[in-house]
C-alpha cells in the first residue's frame, strides 16, 4: 500500500488501516518517542492511543494538509516527536516554582521529618549523577547554569551517561531536561506513597 | 541576510532530512537550527526513532 492510499483510507476512517497504521507499523516507533519523552507514565497503548487522537484531530488536518514530499513514516515521526516533547514541556512545573515549595518545607518535627525521611530514600536510589542533580537544584536551590562544570566533571567519569551535546548551550540543556524528568519521577515517587499532589 | 532559522513545524522539511532526500541547502538549515536544544532534541530523537517501524503488516496478517 502507497502512502497515498494509506493516508486516503485513515481519513476514510477504514478500521484495519487505523489498527495496522498504529498498532503495528508505527508502534515501535511511538512508544520509543513516546517512552523518551513521557518515561514510565504512561502504557505504550494509551501512548498509541493519544496520539491517534491528535492525529486524527480536525478531521485528520495534518494529513490532509500532507504533500508527500518526504515518506508518511518521516512525516509523522517529526509530528510524534514534536507532541511528545510539548506533552512533556507542558507537564513540567516550573523549576522556580517547586524549588521554593522545597525550601519551605522544614527539615525538622512531625510530619516534616517523615516527609524528608522518605525523599531521601528515594533520592538515595537514583543515578549518581541524577542525585547530584536533584541535591544541587532541587535541595540547595543552585541554578542549572551555575552547576554545569562540575556535572560536565561528573559526566566525564561515568561511562554509562553519554549526551550529544556539542556546546554549552547544548549541554545546558540536557541538564536542565534531565533534571526536569528526574524531579517529575521523584515527584510521582511521592505521590504513589501518598504524599498527595 | 539570509534566514537560516525553520520552524520546529516544519515537519515535511524535516522528514526530507530523516528519508536523506533533503537539498543541501535544507541540510544546511536543519544543521544550523541544532544549536537549539528544544529543535536538536526534537530531531534527534525522530532520527533515532526512524529505524524503528514495523513495515511487515502484511506478514504480521499471513501469521495471525
Amino acid at each position: 500500500m502507497t502512502d497515498q492510499q494509506t493516508v486516503t483510507n485513515l481519513i476514510n476512517g477504514d478500521s484495519r488501516t487505523i489498527y495496522d497504521f498504529f498498532f503495528v507499523r508505527c508502534k515501535p516507533m511511538l512508544v520509543y518517542i513516546g517512552q523518551y519523552f513521557c518515561q514510565q507514565k504512561h502504557a505504550p497503548e494509551e501512548l498509541i492511543g493519544e496520539f491517534y487522537e491528535f492525529l486524527s484531530a480536525d478531521d485528520w488536518h495534518k494529513l490532509r494538509i500532507f504533500k508527500y514530499t518526504c515518506s508518511l513514516n518521516s512525516y509523522v515521526t517529526i509530528i510524534a516527536s514534536r507532541y511528545f516533547q510539548q506533552k512533556r514541556e507542558e507537564e513540567l512545573l516550573p523549576l522556580e516554582e517547586h524549588i521554593d515549595v522545597v525550601k519551605s518545607v522544614p527539615y525538622e518535627g512531625g510530619v516534616d521529618a517523615f516527609f524528608m525521611e522518605d525523599f531521601g530514600k528515594i533520592i538515595a536510589r537514583l543515578q549518581p549523577f541524577d542525585r547530584f542533580l536533584v541535591q544541587r537544584i532541587l535541595i540547595d536551590g543552585e541554578k542549572p547554569s551555575d552547576i554545569l562544570d562540575e556535572a560536565k566533571v561528573l559526566m566525564a567519569k561515568d561511562e554509562s551517561l553519554n549526551t550529544d551535546a556539542k556546546t554549552d548551550a547544548q549541554f545546558a540543556g540536557y541538564v536542565y531536561t534531565r533534571y526536569n524528568r528526574v524531579r517529575k519521577g521523584l515527584q510521582k515517587q511521592m505521590v504513589a506513597i501518598g504524599y498527595g499532589k | 541576510m539570509e534566514n537560516n532559522t525553520i520552524q520546529i513545524s516544519n515537519y515535511e522539511l524535516l522528514g526530507r532530512v530523516l528519508d536523506g532526500k533533503a537539498n543541501s541547502k535544507e541540510r544546511k538549515t536543519v544543521l544550523f537550527n541544532m544549536s537549539d536544544a528544544v529543535f536538536e532534541e526534537c530531531f534527534m530523537v525522530a532520527l533515532r526513532a526512524t529505524i524503528l517501524f514495523n513495515e511487515k503488516v502484511e506478514a504480521y496478517e499471513t501469521v495471525q
